[in-house]
């Protein structure tokens, strides 16, 4: 009867209270960028979702601060707002007063300044009696009138085009073998192999559910010298390949971390990426000839991407039409002019800008500057940004030193599909958060049309 | 016996007020359609002192409903919603059978995501409109009215998630809501519905629902309006209800929930089941 007492007070006599514990709940989900440093704990929230403003006009932020001591507070809040290539474009204080466990809340409306297009840093510095504060926020104006600096070179096009026939002169000798011993009760799992340019053999994994019905794919890229392992996908197909130099597709190339990415970089028609790119277009020429006897709907391919993987799914969806869309997670190896600038003003220069000017300074071959970037040219997902044709999920991290914000922006402001989606991260550096794994699952269903 | 007749009517329609994957986005371009056969039977009720008794003249409340609930997603956070019942109820007892049965009240609105914070959870308001497809024939049905014969609108706050760290891959669903209808005795409704979910396997799932209905008027149950004062506008109640899904297709899955009144005031208690498929394309 107690009980049951007890159950009646809560539905009963007030209710009101489901309601307000629906609204404790809500309550605990962050919805501010938060940096809880004392004495006070600094939020910004901008006024466009995840921090990409399209306009110039509609930049602005709120911030609030909440006080985490119990003596009252006077000070100032510095507020400084630097571009991508830490210069000041703005600078401002504020003088504030914060009570005993209070807060402070102030809407920035910075739409007036005008910000060109680009990527910039907001940073906040709250000095008070009680110490000091920071923290700071990323944002991206206008990426659609990013300033455009083409690099792409004249015969370009003739240049993968030669590269295809030459491809085409080696017989892929396509091989699947079922593997009992990696299948599972939901998927049955394979191993691929085939030719790919220099007669190099690559090999992947497949896993395909083992239900009724023909099933969309999403082929996967390796990541730098990271090796794939099967994936499992519900109701989705999977392909992991093993692009050559990586994983189970060493025979021939067995560079390791730091030399890979400069594999005959002194020579456009030998450097590495020519190869692994083909190897890229011959994964999923494979699917297109195979992949109906094996379940698999081929009219729906989605291209997945982390690190180095997330260029290579931006070329091969240049190379290869009627891809359904593509997904790039934290790229790597995007805008090499840029990275490499960047990385000459940065001491220590970040890895992999690091290596390449290893590589440059001639301990392991020389060759000038200039002539490394002009290969790199052909090779630069950048100047294949312009070609994508399908939806892209694009997702990176602002802090990240190994890719830094500017050649995001580069990329960005090359493409011309409609359809594209960034999603990015503000605290985090080597990762992204649940944000872009959440969405990706409803992108991934928008496209491919999954129930 | 007057006061049975209250307690019965709005027993009907609460049935519908379940809705399947309420809280969850649909998706862009994407339809979902709910189409449920529910089945509830009630003999006895709470009167206002939550004392539980049995109808007189061994009297039983059954009501049947068959029905479609659905939506289309305009876009990622905007949802085009809809509900359209068909209502058969039935009440007898020594002296009396009493059938009614016809279009209930049918249900448009949009649902807008406020947030859908990481893309695991998600934060919506539904706005709805109820139109009610029949009259109060009070003169006819004394125990089976299908409905209040008003218009009115529901506003709702929805919570629903995947847990991701902690009870990983289970789910939930909050919703608390108000609902008003344009008489001049109301009601003003209160509701909530508390869902958590488990995914049994890669097929399988199960969730527990608690719902709570609570339901007042100005004029309390009495009223010189006749028609009005033959409706039950004054109660709460309390329901659990516990359900088991399985994947049948890539696009739809099968359900079947049995639920029971816990807890009431001034209503009938009773039980019942429902079947309902989940279809999304």
């Amino acid at each position: 009867m107690r009980i049951k007492t007890i159950i009646l007070s809560i539905f009963y006599p007030n209710k009101w209270t489901l309601i307000l514990a629906t609204c404790l709940l809500l309550s605990n989900t962050v919805l501010f960028s938060q940096n809880i440093t004392s004495p006070n704990s600094i939020y910004v929230r901008p006024f466009k979702k995840n921090g990409i403003f399209y306009s110039k006009g509609s930049v602005g932020f709120i911030l609030k601060l909440l006080s985490n001591c119990a003596e009252r507070q006077r000070g100032t809040v510095a507020i400084e707002i630097k571009n991508a290539v830490n210069g000041i474009v703005y600078h401002d204080n504020i003088s504030l007063y914060i009570n005993s466990k209070g807060y402070y809340t102030k809407d920035l409306n910075l739409g007036k300044l005008g910000l060109l297009s680009g990527i910039y840093t907001i940073y906040f510095n709250v000095t008070t009696n009680a110490g000091n504060s920071q923290n700071h926020f990323s944002f991206i104006v206008d990426p659609d009138n990013a300033a455009i600096k083409s690099y792409r070179p004249a015969d370009f096009s003739t240049f993968w085009d030669e590269a295809k026939k030459d491809l085409a002169a080696i017989n892929p000798y396509f091989q699947v073998k079922k593997r009992s011993d990696l299948s599972t009760s939901h998927a049955d799992v394979f191993t691929v192999e085939f030719q790919s340019l220099d007669n190099i053999t690559i090999r992947g994994y497949l896993t395909i559910p083992n239900k009724k019905g023909l099933f969309p794919v999403m082929c996967m890229f390796p990541d730098y010298v990271t090796e794939m392992k099967p994936e499992f996908i519900s109701n989705t197909a999977v392909l992991s390949v093993n692009v050559r130099g990586i994983g189970t597709s060493r025979d021939k190339i067995k560079a390791d971390f730091a030399q890979y990415m400069n594999v005959d970089a002194n020579n456009k028609k030998k450097f590495i990426y020519r190869g692994v790119y083909m190897d890229c277009y011959r994964s999923i020429d494979f699917l297109m000839k195979n992949g109906s006897g094996l379940g698999i709907d081929t009219t729906k391919i989605l291209l997945k991407g982390v690190g180095q993987g997330a260029g290579l799914c931006a070329v091969t969806a240049v190379l290869i039409p009627n891809i359904k869309g593509i997904i790039m997670e934290r790229p790597l190896f995007l805008d090499i002019r840029d990275m490499i600038a960047n990385a000459e003003n940065t001491k220590p220069a970040n890895w992999p800008a690091s290596a390449m000017m290893e590589y440059l300074s001639g301990k392991i071959t020389a060759i000038s500057k200039e002539m490394y970037l002009k290969n790199w040219d052909y090779f630069d997902p950048v100047n294949f940004a312009p070609y994508i044709g399908c939806p892209i999920l694009y997702g990176f991290a602002y802090r990240s030193k190994m890719t830094p914000s500017i050649c995001h922006l580069s990329f960005l402001a090359q493409l011309r599909v409609e359809s594209k989606d960034i999603i990015t991260c503000n605290e985090c550096e080597n990762e992204l958060d649940n944000k872009f794994y959440g969405f990706q699952g409803t992108w991934i269903n928008e496209v491919l049309n999954i129930p | 016996m007057k006061k049975n007749k209250l307690i019965l009517f709005c027993i009907a329609l609460l049935l519908f007020t379940q809705q399947a994957n309420a809280g969850f986005p649909i998706g862009k371009g994407r339809w979902l359609l709910v189409p449920t056969f529910n089945h509830y039977v009630a003999s006895s009720y709470w009167d206002d002192n939550r004392t539980l008794h049995s109808f007189d003249k061994s009297g039983r409340f059954v009501s049947n409903y068959l029905g479609v609930y659905g939506g289309y997603g305009i876009n990622r956070d905007l949802e085009f919603i809809f509900k359209v019942p068909f209502i058969s109820n039935t009440y007898t007892d020594t002296t009396l059978i009493e059938p009614n049965s016809g279009i209930g009240d049918v249900n448009i609105g949009l649902c807008y995501y406020l947030s859908h914070y990481d893309y695991f959870r998600h934060l919506s308001l539904t706005g709805t409109l109820i139109i009610p497809f029949y009259s109060n024939q009070t003169d006819v049905y004394k125990h089976t009215l299908l409905g209040y014969g008003a218009m009115g609108i529901e506003a709702k706050l929805g919570y629903a998630g995947t847990n991701q760290k902690v009870l990983k891959k289970t789910f939930y669903d909050l919703e608390v809501g108000v609902r008003q209808y344009f008489a001049t005795e109301g009601p003003t409704q209160l509701f909530t519905n508390l869902t958590f979910g488990v995914p049994i396997d890669e097929s399988w799932k199960a969730c527990a629902t608690l719902r709570g209905v609570t339901s007042s008027s100005p004029y309390g149950n009495i009223s010189s309006n006749f028609v009005a004062s033959t409706v039950n506008r004054e109660y709460d109640y309390l329901r659990f209800e516990l359900a088991a899904g399985v994947k049948a297709t890539r696009s739809t899955s099968i359900w079947l929930s049995v639920y029971t009144d816990i807890l009431g005031k001034h209503i009938g208690k009773g039980s019942g089941y429902s079947i309902f498929a989940v279809i999304k394309f």
